[in-house]
């Protein structure tokens, strides 16, 4: 027993070791700001929009969940598939965002993304669409609310905080 | 060959890894490495987490993935050794007796406890609030709450098992019953593992996955054709309980 435990304590730390000479020497975005992954307020992504940047947002839970409800235009994109996705499906965006209810996932996936060569991927500084719907900004319901429509509203939102309960940065 | 007999026969082949226990060995390291590396090729330098700035509740979400991949592991090693019983585990070379088994029962509570635990406490510390509702089963709360309703019920079916064991001297034949609803327990967890998880489905986890729960399936099949032959072989009146000295009822 002890010698079987021993093995995979050895395994698991040459595992270790290779994620941290990995960590050191990936060509990847460093942390910025002591932050390993940066945020953005919803306000400056709302600023962005109107400004017409191309702002992604990538859905970080399962597929089912991104079904129930997202954000409008939203991709699907959970943490394994972080390394299949074919970058070019992102396009030349201006922000990556992640997210998912909380953004323990989202968090996850926007590193994954970073270390995968996304610069730009970052979370909501509200952390998730718990924190999108928070501020009142639309989302994308299954049998009541269209992509059409909340993309419709979100652009709204974006030329007339007003409109929305957006709160200033 | 009769498909039951299709399964006899690969029971009975994987029976013979008794010839070559240094196989069975590897594939318990193999086992007990594949979530450590699959956990640290999706979170990477765990110090990181403390060097930068994170969101409040980050660690304890990548300690609570980690407990729970090795929580499954766990469980599976635990039910494959009760359900071989003295006999199937000598076969195999693995057997250390009863005490290993409530060792191996008792870790795997502890960590189904540090996994539910860590996660209500990532998430309440994230949130600002006490996330009960990550405690409270909902099947009517959208998909996320269904799956963790279902991770409820098996935990729930864990203790239930674990209890009827602990009380066995009360009830000297019942129990076995009621230790029997850590296979439920065993289906629903995989069921929340796989349909929540972000690692579960991760390549190397996903022939862990798959292996482990037909090699479950298996070993419960060759359990149930033992108990409905009786006298065909030295494991026929086993429960999950088998792995019980004769004396240890007394």
């Amino acid at each position: 027993m002890i010698r079987t435990l021993s093995i995979v304590a050895a395994i698991l730390a040459v595992a270790y070791a290779i994620q941290v000479y990995r960590g050191a020497h990936a060509p990847f975005a460093s942390p910025s700001h002591d932050r390993l992954v940066p945020v953005a307020s919803t306000a400056e992504v709302l600023n962005l929009i109107k400004q017409g940047k191309k702002v992604v947002f990538v859905d970080a839970r399962e597929k089912q969940e991104w079904q129930e409800e997202h954000i409008p235009g939203a991709i699907n994109v959970s943490l394994r598939e972080v390394r299949q996705l074919d970058q070019r499906t992102l396009g030349d965006p201006d922000l990556v965002i992640a997210y998912c209810l909380k953004d323990f996932r989202g968090f996850e996936v926007a590193k994954a993304l970073r270390q995968s060569g996304v610069n730009k991927a970052l979370i909501l500084a509200e952390l998730g669409i718990n924190g999108w719907k928070r501020q009142g900004l639309p989302t994308v319901v299954e049998g009541k609310r269209s992509e059409v429509e909340a993309l419709a509203m979100l652009d709204e939102c974006a030329h007339q905080k007003a409109k929305c309960q957006v709160k200033t940065p | 060959m009769s498909g039951e007999d299709t399964v006899s026969g690969q029971i009975s082949a994987g029976l013979k890894l008794r010839a070559h226990p240094a196989a069975v060995q590897w594939f318990i390291i193999a086992a007990l490495c594949l979530p450590g590396v699959t956990w640290l090729s999706t979170t990477g330098n765990i110090v990181d987490y403390w060097r930068y700035d994170v969101p409040p509740g980050q660690v304890m979400y990548v300690a609570s993935k980690l407990a729970a991949l090795y929580a499954f592991v766990v469980f599976w090693l635990q039910l494959i050794y009760g359900l071989l019983g003295h006999a199937g585990r000598t076969r195999l070379g693995i057997e250390r007796g009863h005490s290993f088994h409530v060792k191996l029962g008792s870790l795997m509570i502890a960590l189904v406890a540090l996994h539910a635990g860590l996660f209500v406490l990532g998430a309440s510390v994230r949130t600002h609030k006490f996330a009960s509702q990550y405690l409270t089963p909902s099947f009517a709360s959208g998909y996320y709450r269904m799956v963790i309703t279902l991770g409820i019920v098996a935990a729930v079916l864990v203790m239930f098992a674990a209890f009827f064991a602990g009380a066995r001297r009360l009830w000297m034949r019942a129990w076995r019953f009621g230790h029997w609803a850590v296979i439920p327990a065993f289906a629903l967890a995989s069921v929340h593992s796989l349909l929540i998880g972000s690692e579960s489905r991760i390549e190397p986890m996903t022939i862990l996955y798959t292996g482990g729960i037909v090699i479950a399936l298996l070993v419960i099949v060759w359990r149930l054709r033992s108990r409905s032959q009786p006298g065909s072989s030295g494991t026929l009146q086993m429960s999950p309980a088998s792995a019980l000295p004769h004396n240890a009822h007394r």
